[in-house]
């Protein structure tokens, strides 16, 4: 009971957060991010991700468990949560740089942080900073 | 002392009787009371604000605001932790005939854990800006309301809950600014990753 429902959270967070980050990356907009060119469709398929990873979570099974009978306390709630969204960004950031690889490339310099992302996808923009940063480092 | 668990004992009578007579209304009370709702609603909040800034400016106000958001729900927890040691009341589904909508937790009802934690995070986004920390709190207000409906807190647990909660995020926004240029270097770190 503990390890299905370990498993349906962390993939009920997985997924919602993978839609989070859709939402988040078209509102910015983070182009880079996106895995779909229109905003407001990438928009819209967030939405409809994270409100589907809900409702599969909440209805497929009750879900109002204490941890002693199979539930999760608040740590491995905490955790987990981490694990599942921290996994959805990383998948995110591999999806959308594999699917814009052409994006802004070839430039020797991008914005600093998340602005970068307006013009080129995140593995262009981090090769290319720590390049620049390996650089500085040797002279 | 008296009046106030008589006030207490009053509410949620009030608020309990409507449990268990519409079965739309338990079926949402159900998910709303839920472990999993409004805690995983409020988190992914905070990675979507996280990212979604208008600019670099709007962007670090909204970061600053998660991280405060963030360490204030861990001394939150740990607050109400610590008093949990040393103070136990009774849930009210105990002490009364209640129709329970949530499974009987066995620890302390005072103060309430998800009222502390979620207002904690609710002012540290308000902190922030006015307008996401308003959603926080409106969430944390509905959580806290669901629980004393479903006949696992009083209103006094969840009143000060929330505001253990809000005095902790005011506690940690004076120390993440005593603690300065340290959350401006982690920021940063994170900046030269481009994931801030």
């Amino acid at each position: 009971m503990a390890g299905s429902f370990i498993l349906d959270y962390l993939l009920f967070v997985f997924i919602a957060a993978f839609g989070a980050l859709q939402m988040a990356a078209a509102y910015g907009p983070l182009p880079g991010l996106l895995l779909i060119r229109s905003k407001s469709l990438a928009f819209g398929a967030g939405l409809a991700i994270t409100v589907a990873a809900f409702l599969l979570f909440f209805m497929t099974e009750p879900r109002n468990i204490p941890d002693t009978e199979g539930g999760l306390n608040g740590n491995q709630t905490a955790g987990l949560f981490t694990l599942g969204a921290g996994s959805a960004l990383i998948l995110t950031l591999v999806l959308s740089s594999l699917s814009h690889r052409a994006l802004g490339k070839g430039q020797q310099h991008y914005a600093s942080g998340l602005d970068a992302l307006k013009e080129t996808t995140y593995l262009n923009a981090l090769t290319t900073t720590l390049k620049d940063l390996w650089k500085r480092y040797r002279a | 002392m008296e009046a106030l668990q008589s006030i207490d004992k009053e509410i949620v009578l009030w608020l309990n009787q409507w449990a268990g007579r519409y079965a739309l209304l338990d079926k949402v009370e159900r998910l709303i009371v839920s472990d999993y709702f409004i805690p995983v609603l409020a988190a992914l909040f905070l990675v979507f604000v996280w990212f979604a800034g208008r600019d670099a400016r709007q962007r670090d106000a909204h970061q600053r605001a998660v991280l405060r958001a963030l360490i204030a729900v861990g001394f939150a927890n740990l607050t109400v932790l610590i008093l949990n040691q040393h103070y136990f009341r009774e849930r009210p589904f105990v002490e009364y005939e209640l129709t329970l909508l949530f499974y009987p937790p066995t620890d302390s009802s005072f103060p309430a854990n998800p009222a502390a934690v979620t207002f904690a995070m609710a002012s540290g986004m308000w902190q922030g800006s006015r307008k996401l920390g308003a959603f926080l709190y409106g969430l944390a207000a509905l959580w806290g309301l669901s629980r004393i409906y479903a006949g696992v807190f009083y209103p006094s647990d969840v009143v000060a809950g929330a505001l253990i909660g809000v005095a902790i995020s005011y506690l940690v926004a004076v120390g993440l600014r005593l603690i300065e240029p340290l959350p401006t270097l982690v920021l940063r770190g994170a900046r030269t990753l481009h994931l801030a």
